[in-house]
């Protein structure tokens, strides 16, 4: 087959991946799977139609791309290198060496430093280009479970040109089942770490949750600080009846790198999909995240933080569809923009017609922190049903003066006074993570992220 | 552009073919648009060169555009070729003097709205601009106004008698190449109002206006312009009414308040043209642009609006709080009931230091009405200590309409406070049973709750108007409820 003829109109740096996915289509995992294959080619059809969004397009109106698409990043990476760092000093292994986790180093999985012993039964966890491989030879995963049912199916690659991007040329990430009513106690990790170099990783993670299965997932991201690299990641969740699932995403990637990731869940009836998206690292941050809500009385909430100092950018968009009747949603976002930085938030619910007695409800609060950063926020319900309980809050502030005249009287100097507070203001993102050892690490983490955040003293422990 | 070059001068060239709907004659130009309709309006009403220049320009920017598609509006594609875009009464010819020399069929047809213009006039103590399609026909109040050297006119007499102020603040606060409606109005507006109050004076009247549209098939394209110069108060009234008619109609008039120094401008709206039938047949299509420029310190532009009328509504009357100080105020009740649509909101641009802002909207869906509120508030970077509320509620009538909200925030200035609240609910089943239970009737239930929802906005409006939109509510809202 020959590559698709990328349109006169898209620039240079859009046809560099449309080359790379025609020189690289062989190798791609998956390669012997037709449907798989077929998925590959309709997302770079789609790419090459439509190119990278401008800040035309309503859902980008805040971020702009462009810079991304000037760079060229290294998408031919036919020989990796896996990074050989330990992961000791890294928070994952200080609360718990035993903790569950994969491995991910630029694109491959670490077997050394991965950990999943003691998983229940039926369960299992692998790497994406693993699972392909294990489907590709015609045999199957576990009973009950068709990668081709939920694979590029949660996340189509229809409307947006950075997940279709991931699905030609995902290569790495991971996939979750967890089998009707199995239960995993404890967190399971997938650390995404990369090395050095300009280079362009598109993990693809998929978590599918049985009838009645419950499970924690952690994704970390984390990278050098000076590689400038781009990190596209997709996420796609299924969840069955009456499953839950905690997600928790850390975003600390490298300051210099581009970080853009899609979620995308389809949530039956009963099923509950908890998660929280912190933001802390990468030079620029998307977060795109579109749910399904798919039965009555199923929930979800969304909680999120990002920082945006530096010259940081950082972008929140949520999109909620409430098709039955008896649903629930809630977003619950804060944001700090300092420095140059720039925080945007976006939250949709949208209530069919039809789908009575919805709640949806979406709360943003943001911190402003500088004279040259920028909130931009766009809280929105689109609501076709009458007998709905729906609300959305947003705001933006800066530190109260009288709480810092206080504290100031108290002795406190001006800086930890406000570390103190832009503490205080972020706290219940985190208090909001049930499992007290989680909450201590995502704790800690975030603190060492926050503007103007002394790590010594007693703030290093606020989180407890 | 729905029509290329070619099509427009066909249909220039097509003989008028429409009959008329009063029996009065009009003075309308054939359906089409293009250079030579811009000048022979300009011509028509003896306007000076740099106006027929400025319309000519607005004209061919015009071309260059397109029309929005990003409102959360569903309606067929207007053909702006099919549109007459010049009627007037051609009474006018000589200009009446007073009521008397008022071509009396025209005064039947306010009588028929309800609105006897003499009467109410005195009664209210209000002065009215009436403008009949698009030549204002009668003005009044104008010799007590003048004493206190208030001009407040048709526009196309201030045009003539006051060219430099037309020259000086036309088209400052919505350019020419604003938006595709506004600009098509600024090429082809046919007359609306012009008020100016000198100096330190309180004008001692509401100044208010009717709009009517009365000739089928003649968009109307109202220009209204009010000036408040320094440490000057005005109370501006809009209220519009429409006969039923069965083609949709466009309006696309645009409003530009400039407020000096001190000067503080309330414009109060109360719109219920005819909102089509049950089936979304017939209806004015409204889109309007109304923009408020605080341009000096301590200067105050509020907006009220009643929206109950219109199959589409698209409007965003907006404020520019450019001086320090500044006061910028929107408080708005639109309901949809029927098919009808409104997509409507406020922008809040703060610029200068210590600039407030408020907005109040409350948004009614009813039968398959679609209400959308759509609002931006900006803090520019030197906005220091810049203030905004905003709360916006709907209430939902009825399981096939809905509500909407897009509420935008952009904040630069980190001594800025901004807060957002809305709300979306039903008329709860406690509350009509408490009614019910008192021996309140369901639709008089209903209607005491809507006007307790709407209270906030009501409160702002002058007195008269008040009691005309709470009735203006109970009349649309008829057989929404049961």
């Amino acid at each position: 087959m020959s590559a698709p003829t990328p349109t006169d109109t898209l620039s240079a740096g859009a046809k560099a991946y449309i080359e790379a996915f025609a020189e690289r289509e062989d190798e791609l995992p998956g390669r012997g799977l037709k449907w798989l294959h077929d998925a590959r080619r309709e997302a770079i059809d789609f790419f090459s139609r439509t190119g990278f969004p401008t800040q035309r397009n309503e859902r980008w109106k805040y971020t702009n791309v462009a810079p991304i698409e000037k760079r060229s990043f290294d998408l031919n990476r036919k020989v990796p290198l896996p990074s050989r760092t330990p992961l000791s000093g890294d928070l994952w292994t200080e609360g718990d060496r035993q903790a569950l986790r994969l491995v991910i180093d630029d694109g491959i999985v670490n077997p050394a430093l991965s950990n999943l012993d003691g998983l229940p039964q039926g369960l299992f966890v692998k790497g994406l280009a693993e699972a392909i491989d294990v489907e590709s030879v015609g045999l199957t995963l576990a009973p009950g479970f068709a990668l081709e049912s939920k694979l590029t199916r949660i996340a189509p690659a229809r409307n947006d040109a950075f997940c279709a991007l991931n699905t030609a040329l995902m290569d790495s990430g991971a996939v979750i089942f967890a089998p009707p009513g199995t239960v995993l106690e404890r967190p399971l990790h997938l650390i995404f770490r990369v090395g050095s170099g300009e280079k362009a990783l598109f993990p693809r993670i998929l978590i599918a949750a049985g009838a009645g299965a419950r499970m924690t997932v952690i994704e970390h991201f984390s990278g050098p600080a000076d590689a400038d690299y781009l990190e596209n990641a997709v996420t796609e969740i299924d969840l069955a009846e009456d499953a839950a699932l905690r997600y928790i995403k850390m975003q600390r990637s490298g300051s210099k790198s581009w970080h853009l990731a899609t979620l995308r869940a389809r949530i039956e009836a009963r099923a509950e999909f908890r998660s929280s998206v912190l933001s802390l690292g990468a030079r620029l941050c998307r977060h795109d995240i579109d749910i399904e809500l798919q039965g009555e009385e199923a929930r979800c909430s969304l909680d999120g933080l990002y920082l945006a100092d530096g010259r940081r950018h950082t972008d929140f968009r949520a999109n909620i569809e409430h098709t039955f009747a008896h649903c629930k949603s809630d977003v619950y976002c804060k944001g700090i923009a300092a420095g140059r930085g720039r925080g945007v938030f976006n939250a949709r619910a949208h209530v069919h017609p039809d789908a009575q007695k919805s709640e949806a409800h979406q709360t943003n609060r943001n911190l402003l922190l500088s004279r040259d950063a920028e909130i931009d926020t766009k809280p929105q319900l689109e609501i076709h049903a009458d007998d709905v309980k729906c609300s959305h809050g947003a705001t933006v502030g800066q530190l109260d003066d009288q709480a810092l005249f206080y504290l100031r009287s108290r002795g406190i100097d001006l800086e930890s006074a406000r570390a103190m507070l832009t503490l205080g203001f972020i706290r219940d993102i985190v208090e909001r993570i049930e499992d007290p050892d989680l909450r201590r690490m995502i704790g800690k983490a975030t603190l060492a992220h926050l503007p103007g955040m002394g790590l010594d003293g007693e703030l290093s422990e606020a989180f407890t | 552009m729905s029509n290329s070059l070619g099509e427009v001068d066909t249909l220039v060239r097509r003989e008028y073919q429409h009959g008329f709907v009063t029996d009065l004659e009009s003075d309308t130009v054939p359906p089409g648009l293009d250079e030579d309709v811009v000048r022979l309006i300009s011509r028509k009403k003896g306007e000076p060169e740099f106006l027929t220049e400025w319309r000519l320009r607005a004209y061919r920017h015009w071309l260059t555009m397109s029309e929005p598609n990003w409102a959360n509006l569903d309606h067929p594609p207007i053909d702006y070729g099919a549109i007459s875009y010049y009627s007037a009464p051609k009474s006018d010819k000589d200009g009446p003097k007073s009521l008397d020399e008022v071509d009396p069929k025209l005064l039947e047809t306010y009588e028929k709205l309800g609105i006897p213009l003499a009467e109410r006039a005195a009664l209210a103590g209000v002065a009215v601009d009436a403008v009949f399609d698009s030549v204002s026909v009668a003005t009044t109040f104008k010799d007590k106004l003048a004493e206190q050297g208030i001009i407040f006119c048709s526009f196309s007499e201030a045009v003539r008698e006051h060219p430099h102020l037309i020259e000086q603040y036309l088209g400052t606060v919505v350019p020419y190449t604003d938006n595709f409606f506004a600009t098509l109005n600024s090429a082809v507006f046919s007359d609306g109002s012009f008020c100016y109050i000198p100096k330190g004076v309180r004008c001692p009247m509401e100044l208010s206006t009717y709009f009517r549209i009365n000739a089928a098939k003649t968009g109307q394209f109202e220009r209204t312009l009010v000036i408040a110069d320094e440490g000057s108060y005005v109370s501006y009234l809009e209220g519009c009414t429409a006969p039923a008619r069965d083609e949709n109609q466009l309006h696309a008039a645009v409003v530009e308040l400039v407020a000096l120094a001190d000067a503080e401008i309330k414009y109060s709206t109360v719109q219920n043209w005819y909102p089509g039938d049950e089936n979304g047949v017939g209806g004015i299509y409204n889109f309007v642009t109304k923009r408020g420029d605080c341009r000096g310190d301590r200067s105050k532009i509020s907006w009220t609006q009643v929206e109950t009328g219109s199959a589409i509504t698209w409007k965003y009357p907006s404020c520019v709080l450019r001086g320090d100080d500044a006061v910028g105020a929107f408080y708005s009740v639109a309901l949809s009931n029927l098919r009808q649509q409104a997509d409507t909101g406020t922008k809040m641009i703060h610029l200068g230091r210590n600039t407030r802002s408020t907005i109040i909207s409350k948004g009614i869906s009813a039968g398959r009405g679609q209400n959308a509120y759509r609002g931006l508030v900006q803090i520019g970077k030197g906005a220091e200590n810049a203030r905004n509320y905003t709360q916006c509620d709907s209430l939902l009538m009825g399981d096939r309409c809905g509500a909407h909200t897009f509420p935008y925030m952009e904040v630069k200035n980190p001594s800025a406070k901004v807060e957002h609240e809305a709300t979306t609910s039903k008329i709860s089943d406690d509350q009509l049973f408490y009614c019910r239970q008192r021996g309140i009737g369901e639709e008089d239930a209903v209607s005491m709750i809507v006007n307790g929802f709407c209270k906030d906005v009501f409160r702002e409006l002058p007195m008269e108007f008040a009691v005309e939109a709470q009735k203006l509510l109970e009349v649309s809202l008829e057989g929404a409820v049961g």
